[in-house]
């Protein structure tokens, strides 16, 4: 995986929070699309506990696997992660049995896009990191 | 992952708020009609929204509880109520009956202004959805700039 090599697992990580944030955003469209569906139930996907399993409860980066014969690698791991579906019951006051909640949905969104920019912001930076050292060394 | 799929979805619903809006506007301008192709006054009408699975995403094999759970909007019926006719005193009128009363829509201005309110706020929040999109689209474009 040539990206491990030049970066590490934490742009296996960046790679992982981009997809499930767009994941995320796909879920949070559909709420909002749906508000005057009667009878729609809301989902909300939720990555942090399986990420924090995957890192481990120290949050440390894992090591790196040097022999083919060594226990697997830990950036599989974090490869194989997946959100979690998670119902949610917001607004149960609803008659219609509607789930959502359009002012909640709304700040979910801005905050999940405000993420998913700021971590594209941080891909980007570490190229340009890895730009500087291919570059200036003269 | 794509974001066409939330486009998809934002802009299914776009339409789905924008017919709606069609149909209460229907409503508001039949407010008086008495003639119609079916026969008697105009009946008031309404939208059923539906979930419906987005077909054609390529995604559906292999993701598929997180793809069953992505559903856009589509209008699956106009509803005709079945409320009978509000019976108005007027005997001058050309359709009234042998005791003077015309059969006249019985429809709820405020009820309907409320309607165009509530699919205006849910049109708006699509859009700035859609907005929202695009702004995390451009992000992801500038990665390796």
């Amino acid at each position: 995986m040539p990206s491990e090599v030049l970066f590490g697992t934490t742009m296996v990580m960046l790679e992982k929070l981009l997809d499930f944030q767009s994941q995320r955003h796909n879920m949070l469209s559909t709420n909002v699309a749906h508000v005057d569906t009667p009878g729609y139930k809301g989902y909300d996907l939720r990555f942090s506990d399986e990420l924090k399993k995957a890192v481990g409860t120290k949050g440390t980066i894992p090591l790196k696997r040097t022999n083919e014969q060594h226990l697997p690698s830990e950036a599989n791991k974090l490869k194989g992660l997946k959100g979690r579906l998670v119902l949610c019951n917001d607004a149960i006051h609803r008659r219609d049995g509607n789930t959502v909640d359009l002012d909640k949905e709304m700040a979910k969104l801005a905050e999940n896009s405000l993420y998913y920019n700021t971590t594209a912001q941080i891909v980007s930076k570490k190229m340009n990191l890895l730009r500087t050292a291919i570059t200036e060394v003269r | 992952m794509d974001f066409l799929t939330a486009l998809k979805i934002s802009s299914s619903a776009l339409s789905a708020q924008r017919l709606r809006m069609d149909v209460i506007s229907s409503n508001l301008a039949n407010i008086n009609t008495t003639r119609t192709s079916e026969g008697g006054p105009y009946r008031r009408r309404d939208v059923v929204f539906a979930s419906q699975p987005i077909t054609g995403t390529f995604g559906e094999v292999f993701n598929s509880e997180l793809e069953k759970s992505l559903q856009k909007v589509e209008v699956v019926d106009i509803s005709i109520d079945q409320k009978p006719p509000k019976m108005v005193y007027d005997p001058r009128h050309p359709d009234a009956n042998s005791l003077g009363y015309v059969g006249m829509p019985d429809i709820n201005v405020i009820e309907e202004m409320v309607n165009i309110l509530s699919a205006t706020r849910s049109y708006e929040a699509n859009v700035a959805v859609i907005n929202a999109t695009k702004s995390m689209v451009s992000k992801a474009l500038e990665i390796g700039r």
